[in-house]
């Protein structure tokens, strides 16, 4: 068996003059949790139809769980950026729907849906139609609809819009129990520190090509600011204009707090050990890059060459 | 194929288990027939009894007699009183056609008529008409020398009636029939001939129309049957498939525009969610088929029972109708994939039902001319095929096997070419979204990978 949930190789697509998906190498291995960010337009729903074989590549290969895409369609479950359901369809026609549609076998359907609606929290829902639920019910009830076959490979294409935050953290904690479980779990999402707090790999797009692909470790080290978010005890606490190893002070906030950027071949060590000596420092942090930064820097960068 | 089934079970279970279908397709046909077989029993108009006492002033006389025994004839029977005239299938039903198709057909005759024909002198006719007015009489008739004379070219060649303002239009019509029939007969006496012999010798005859089918045997038929019959299936097939084809259509927009279809599409692929649909609307074709049929269906099992329709026929029909069916959801499919809503879907199938009328304007042609130009010519331009072929197997002349089996071929070949393109479009602009293609794009779109 591939050690590959999804391989991905020189991938290419057009639509007429659009080149959505340009000379695209990807892998995503079994048991992963990744994050597929890029901004709009970038290629992601594009890419992720190839891999769910909605439309095809018009070249390139494309392997999804050792087999084709359209041979491993039953064990995907994918859960689409545009909401939709037939509005006079019974929330319990349409699961029924959906699971003949991905060959579950008949005498288990019903004990499957009422396992995840009463999972999600979805009480008294099985009579009731579609067009009758909120947003986020009918968000709830499209995941049901991407997991209810028991997928070993989950993409789903921002989760989280249109859920309240304790729908949110529920939606999140499911995800964390089917990945613990083994699942491969593909997700994307505009929301950057969900991506951070959830996915243990991040794959980054923009105008079809690929910008990032590493472990969020990775990219933590490889995009290492190298900047000291300092705050003074109180506001009359000064610190001089310039110090050993400092580029650059930014002030940030009240006058107590600021950002030192490092020169890069400075000790890190012995700065932050020099200003709590020295001064009354109320907290003195290392900053870590956020993925916000490093799809900021990306795509902008991207944008300007 | 167990994806295809589920789609096309869905599809036809939310269509023809809805209220909507119900009462279209179901109830109202059913309440219209109702309503026609309910009219005729019960409402139908009666006209009022026409008794009393009718004035005539005609020279010698000559008009008392004809016009007393022409209202002593009883009324003329109904259909409804076929039975009582023991006629033959064949005559009862040439009786009913030559009825309904009558420009008279709706006139409506007093079952009860006892009018007194009264010989007035001219100096009566004042009291007379006053008479007419406060209903001591019933109507004034008059004629002169002139309408007695045998020139029907003449302007005074008339009658004259006069009635009371209230009069019905069924007492003035039975007055006028008598009033003419009375001055033919005096006319024909005037010229010395015997009334009743001219009448027996110019009584109209049925004329027996017999065709001299293949295998040597002969078949006695209905003229106007004859001529409606491939109309009527051909507006069965037509009718039908549109209504099916629409189905499809509305369905895939409502698909496209609620965003469902990508959910479907993560199960199956775009062709076997085509194909599922165009099976599942072919079901509902049928079920419309047989609830039309039905509603009909005395008229199918009289124009079997008549030989019009062989078992070849109705079966060459069928495969007719797939073949019809095929090519216009073929067109709905492609369409609704291609649209967003049913504005941009009316603008792409403008062209699609001015050519899809054509049969309907060139049937009396086709019927007429089963082997003319135009109805070979119309065979072969798609999608009109089988709407035509349906015609020309029902008409007169027969069409050569050979024939039928280049249409069936071209026609099959023609339906797989566009249910063909249509899933090449389908699956490209299903997640399509926005402003709706040209025809040019649409064409991109089937050349897409």
């Amino acid at each position: 068996m591939s050690e590959l949930a999804v391989s991905i190789r020189g991938v290419e697509k057009r639509y007429g003059k659009v080149h959505a998906v340009r000379s695209l190498d990807l892998d995503v291995p079994r048991g992963s949790l990744v994050g597929f960010l890029g901004p709009n337009g970038a290629g992601k729903s594009t890419t992720i139809r190839m891999i769910m074989s909605i439309i095809y590549p018009d070249a390139g290969s494309i392997e999804v769980l050792g087999a084709t895409a359209l041979q491993a369609k039953n064990r995907i479950g994918y859960l689409p950026e545009e909401r939709g359901l037939y509005r006079k369809m019974k929330i319990i026609q349409f699961l029924r729907y959906i699971a003949r549609l991905k060959d579950v076998d008949r005498r288990e359907i019903d004990s499957r849906i009422n396992w995840w609606l009463e999972r999600l929290e979805f009480p008294d829902a099985l009579r009731r139609r579609c067009e009758a639920l909120s947003k986020g019910q009918q968000q709830k009830l499209q995941f049901i609809a991407a997991v209810l076959h028991d997928p070993e490979l989950i993409i789903l294409d921002e989760p989280f819009s249109g859920l309240d935050p304790v729908n949110a953290q529920v939606l999140s904690g499911i995800i964390r129990e089917l990945h613990e479980q083994g699942r491969t779990i593909i997700f994307s999402t505009h929301v950057l520190h969900q991506a951070e707090q959830l996915c243990d790999r991040v794959f980054l797009i923009n105008q079809g090509v690929k910008l990032l692909d590493d472990t969020l470790d990775g990219i933590h080290e490889r995009y290492n600011p190298r900047v000291i978010a300092l705050e003074m005890l109180d506001s009359g606490g000064q610190i001089p204009s310039t110090l050993p190893g400092v580029r650059d002070i930014t002030p940030t906030a009240n006058g107590t707090k600021f950002d030192l950027h490092l020169q890069t071949d400075a000790d890190v060590r012995s700065i932050m050990q020099s200003l709590t000596t020295n001064y009354e420092v109320r907290s003195i942090e290392l900053r870590r890059p956020t993925l916000d930064d490093v799809f900021v820097d990306m795509v902008q960068g991207a944008g300007t060459t | 194929m167990n994806k295809i089934w589920t789609v096309a079970w869905r599809e036809f279970r939310h269509t023809v288990l809805t209220k909507a279908f119900f009462f279209g397709v179901v109830v109202a046909p059913l309440f219209f027939l109702a309503v026609i077989i309910v009219i005729s029993i019960f409402l139908k108009p009666e006209a009022k009894p026409l008794v009393g006492k009718v004035a005539v002033i005609s020279p010698g006389n000559v008009l008392i007699e004809p016009l007393q025994e022409e209202m002593d004839v009883p009324p003329p029977p109904g259909p409804g009183d076929l039975k009582s005239l023991e006629l033959t299938n064949e005559e009862a039903m040439e009786m009913v056609i030559e009825q309904a198709t009558s420009p008279t057909a709706e006139v409506v005759t007093p079952k009860t008529v006892e009018i007194e024909i009264v010989p007035i002198d001219p100096d009566q006719v004042d009291d007379v008409k006053a008479g007419i007015r406060d209903g001591t009489w019933v109507a004034l008739i008059t004629a002169d020398e002139a309408a007695l004379a045998m020139d029907a070219e003449r302007r005074d060649n008339r009658v004259r009636i006069f009635v009371a303002p209230g009069s019905p239009p069924s007492h003035t019509e039975l007055l006028e029939s008598a009033a003419r029939k009375a001055l033919t007969s005096a006319r024909v006496a005037n010229a010395g001939l015997d009334p009743s012999m001219v009448a027996k010798l110019t009584a109209r005859p049925r004329a027996e129309t017999n065709r001299l089918v293949e295998g040597g045997d002969e078949r006695t038929e209905i003229g106007e049957l004859r001529r409606f019959l491939p109309i009527g299936f051909m507006m069965l097939v037509w009718l039908t498939t549109f209504i099916s084809g629409n189905y499809l259509l509305t369905s895939t927009i409502e698909e496209k525009s609620n965003r469902v279809m990508e959910v479907l599409l993560s199960a199956v692929s775009p062709i076997q969610l085509m194909a599922g649909k165009i099976l599942g609307y072919g079901m509902v074709t049928i079920v419309m088929v047989a609830m039309f049929s039905l509603i009909i269906i005395g008229l199918l099992a009289v124009a079997t029972a008549m030989d019009l329709i062989s078992p070849y026929q109705i079966v060459l029909g069928v495969i007719y109708l797939v073949m019809a069916y095929l090519m216009i959801a073929a067109i709905m499919a492609g369409i609704g994939s291609a649209v967003s809503d049913m504005r941009d879907a009316q603008t792409l199938l403008g062209p699609v039902s001015i050519a899809v009328i054509i049969p309907l304007i060139i049937s009396s042609v086709i019927t007429e001319e089963p082997n003319g130009v135009v109805a070979v010519v119309t065979t072969y331009i798609p999608p009109l095929t089988p709407f035509v072929m349906v015609m020309r197997i029902l008409a007169t002349e027969p069409i050569s096997a050979l024939e039928i089996a280049a249409s069936l071929a071209w026609g099959f070949l023609t339906a797989i070419f566009l249910v063909w393109l249509a899933s090449r479009i389908f699956r490209v602009g299903v997640l399509m979204q926005g402003k709706p293609p040209s025809p040019l794009e649409l064409l991109r779109w089937a050349r897409y990978r």
